[in-house]
């Protein structure tokens, strides 16, 4: 199914269950604040384009990427899958709301605020060694007002969880070591390399600056 | 036939299977995201998987470029997990 076809549906089927969240074509999502992105993504499968999934999934929005990530972020149960002439699409969308309001929501829940996804991130992603993971809890810490906790994390990340022999990770290694040192010039050059970095997010992602949503809009 | 190879996979109720997984760069991805290689199954969490299977039909075969290729998207630490080809009958 394509994405525009995903946004109606949702908009007419899903938004009005899910309070204050917000749609940008398959994504439901809200954003907080502090610079977290809290989403459920439709996402269409390969297989068939009648068969979706639901990913729920928090992001980090100040650790610039230009695509959802799921590394925070669970698959909800259940296989959506639309008929071809697209007569049951009430009935599916009702059942993906379902899914949502009973799965979803309460996952996208347990993080609310920065602090709350460092303090949650790695019980949820069932590890703390995979640097991407490390590194948005690190930077959360810090956006969340947690200096020393932030600091701590950044130097796991670059002192233990970082495999020089993966490339991958030399990106994040450049932006750590980026954060550590503006943190050696003060907390506020940290944050504001951070908000930088979440408005390049948003930029990529187009998501607008974060305002309250309200189901109006 | 590969949507009932996803209905079957569902069906089994192994919250420790997960069909069509993609990563880029080390992180698990929307599906379709530009540069991501799709996993047919992953065994494991998505962060953590144990091993991925590469669903072939006809006379698809699963490469070593293909299998490089999905390594060297992988989260750090999993390069060296078995990507194993399965065929549908």
């Amino acid at each position: 199914m394509k994405e525009r076809e995903f946004e109606k549906l949702i908009e007419a089927h899903i938004l009005p269950d899910v309070g204050e969240m917000r749609v940008r074509r398959s994504l439901l999502y809200a954003d907080t604040p502090d610079g977290l992105l809290r989403g459920i993504s439709f996402d269409t499968s390969g297989f068939s384009r009648d068969l979706f999934y639901l990913q729920a999934f928090v992001q980090a929005l100040f650790v610039p990427v230009d695509t959802l990530v799921y590394q925070v972020g669970r698959r909800l149960r259940g296989l959506f899958q639309f008929k071809p002439d697209g007569t049951d699409r009430p009935e599916v969308m009702a059942t993906a709301a379902a899914a949502i309001i009973a799965e979803g929501l309460p996952f996208l829940d347990q993080m609310t605020t920065a602090a709350e996804f460092a303090a949650h991130a790695y019980e949820v992603a069932g590890t703390n060694t995979d640097p991407y993971i490390v590194e948005m809890v690190g930077y959360s810490w810090i956006i969340g007002g947690h200096m020393g906790r932030g600091k701590g994390e950044v130097h796991r990340l670059l002192d233990e969880v970082l495999s020089p022999s993966w490339p991958p990770g030399r990106l994040i290694a450049d932006r750590a070591r980026a954060v550590e040192t503006a943190l050696g010039e003060s907390e506020e050059r940290a944050r504001d390399l951070l908000l930088r970095w979440e408005a390049e997010t948003r930029a990529a992602l187009r998501l607008e600056p974060h305002t309250a949503a309200s189901p109006a809009e | 036939m590969h949507t009932e190879f996803s209905a079957r996979i569902a069906s089994l109720g192994r919250g420790d299977l997960q069909t069509e997984v993609a990563y880029r760069g080390g992180l698990v991805v929307k599906r379709g995201t530009p540069g991501s290689v799709r996993a047919d199954v992953v065994e494991g969490t998505l962060e953590r998987p144990i091993a991925i299977y590469d669903l072939k039909t006809g006379s698809a075969r699963l490469t070593p470029t293909r299998i490089a290729d999905i390594r060297s998207h992988l989260p750090q630490g999993f390069q060296d997990i078995p990507i194993i080809e399965i065929r549908a009958p």
